[in-house]
């Protein structure tokens, strides 16, 4: 079961204290239980570690651990990534938020 | 048509310098100091796109939420002046389709505003999302596909490269029987008959005979043309330096060697073979003066030619041509073996170089049994 949402959900886009990063944002173009497709003018590479904080349907979310599976830049100049969830207890939360976001768009 | 941008920034250094950015980055720009004159464009001609300036004093949120609630699906973009990701994740849950960060660059506004253009909401899945195709396993695709097509087109190439060499010429039957010698006069191929007491001229590629030179009174061996002149060499042993012209029109006549049976020329010297094995070397004065000889290292060495580079000696009894050292032409220094000649039906006559490629002529075993062949050699690797 699929939908798509009237809008795009941001992100923020925090990273590990290590890399010394800026949060940076985004927008969440796909979303799953296990993965999320990002789009962010931020520069992302592969197998990099980030934090996600999002909304869906009026829940806050996060911060989700993931990692960064594959990552491209596009013709316009933002990053289209592809992120895995690596927290399972964070997957179960994101599943029943998706469940009653999916209801909601029914 | 460039795409309208509505731009609002009360700080007017601000606003020139985002204006500036947004048209270097293709977009017509009305720029507004104030909210009510951005409404006020809304209200004509509609723009493609808002952006707002977002400053402490001048909040983007509440101008963002303004425009939208007078324009749902107008895309807004805001220019952050401070790089806050809470900010700009609050800002794009108000509905603003991108947040710039600062510092403003024509790239990054650019790029904000293009996407913001075209923008469509999120998909939302309890399946794991179907996996994009990867960009490597489409070149890898490609390449594969690539690398069949380029093996079946050399393969093809291959297979009429093949064909086309099987079905080259590069042997013709000659109408006389007693081939003495050959040379090639920078246009046809000259060879003579001893027999027929002529030289017989062959148009080159498909040597059809163009010509004939008949001699009553002496039995041609060899012809050299060399110095804008033509040398016959006759049974008798002398040679005639001539005219390079239709009849060969004789200019002096010069003894050499008796039993002399080819000639060549290497820009300096006239180089004549005899029937003992030796070779003579001749400097171009009145009496054509021998100045040295040396002994052929082959057994039956039956002609001579000069490939541009050193000297060249037909071998008729082991069929092959021989390299000599100019210098020192009594010392081999490679050999070629001539395959054309490996069944035994021709001795090896006469030899002559094109510029390219050596031609031999054969006789047709046992003396004059059958016509006489013309064979053009492939460039080959010589051994030692």
């Amino acid at each position: 079961m699929s939908a798509r949402l009237p809008r795009k959900i941001p992100a923020v886009i925090s990273f590990p204290p290590e890399s010394a990063r800026q949060d940076a944002w985004g927008w969440m173009e796909e979303l799953s239980v296990s993965r999320v497709r990002l789009l962010t003018l931020c520069v992302l590479r592969q197998d990099e570690r980030l934090f996600l904080n999002f909304s869906i349907g009026g829940r806050r979310l996060g911060p989700a651990p993931a990692r960064i599976a594959r990552a491209e830049k596009d013709g316009d100049g933002f990053f289209r990534a592809e992120a895995v969830f690596t927290d399972e207890v964070f997957k179960r939360e994101l599943s029943s938020a998706i469940l009653r976001a999916l209801a909601a768009a029914a | 048509m460039a795409p309208l941008l509505s731009l609002l920034c009360a700080d007017a250094q601000e606003r020139s310098r985002l204006a500036l950015l947004a048209g270097e980055a293709g977009y017509g720009v009305r720029s507004a100091g104030r909210l009510e004159d951005v409404l006020e464009l809304l209200g004509g001609r509609r723009p493609d796109i808002v952006l707002i300036a977002d400053a402490e004093k001048d909040d983007a949120a509440a101008h963002a939420r303004e425009i939208l609630r007078v324009s749902p699906t107008m895309p807004v973009v805001v220019a952050a002046e401070r790089r806050d990701a809470s900010r700009a994740v609050e800002l794009m849950r108000l509905g603003v389709c991108e947040v710039v960060p600062p510092p403003w660059t024509r790239e990054s506004l650019e790029a904000c505003l293009d996407k913001s253009v075209r923008s469509a909401g999120t998909a939302i899945s309890l399946r794991p999302l179907p996996k994009r195709r990867r960009v490597p396993a489409y070149f890898l695709a490609l390449a594969v596909f690539l690398a069949l097509c380029f093996g079946v087109l050399s393969e093809r190439h291959a297979a009429q490269e093949r064909a086309r060499k099987a079905a080259r010429v590069d042997s013709w039957s000659a109408p006389y029987r007693h081939p003495a010698g050959l040379d090639f006069d920078g246009k046809n191929l000259w060879a003579a008959d001893w027999f027929a007491q002529s030289f017989f001229v062959h148009a080159l590629p498909d040597l059809n005979i163009v010509r004939t030179v008949h001699y009553t009174n002496q039995t041609p061996l060899d012809i050299l043309f060399a110095q804008g002149a033509s040398w016959r060499l006759s049974a008798s042993g002398v040679i005639t330096r001539g005219l390079d012209d239709q009849d060969l029109t004789p200019l002096q006549k010069y003894r050499t060697n008796p039993g002399t049976v080819s000639m060549a020329y290497d820009g300096i010297y006239l180089w004549t073979l005899d029937n003992k094995h030796v070779l003579h070397k001749h400097i171009l004065d009145v009496d054509l003066t021998e100045i040295a000889s040396y002994h052929c290292p082959d057994p039956d060495p039956t002609a001579v030619v000069y490939d541009g580079r050193t000297l060249w000696v037909l071998d008729s009894s082991d069929r092959e041509l021989v390299r000599l050292n100019l210098n020192r032409p009594d010392e081999a220094v490679g050999y070629m073996p001539l395959p054309e000649y490996a069944d035994g039906r021709y001795r090896p006559a006469g030899l002559a170089w094109d510029g390219r490629n050596f031609w031999t002529i054969g006789e047709r075993i046992p003396h004059g049994a059958g016509p006489a062949r013309i064979f053009k050699h492939p460039t080959l690797r010589v051994g030692s």
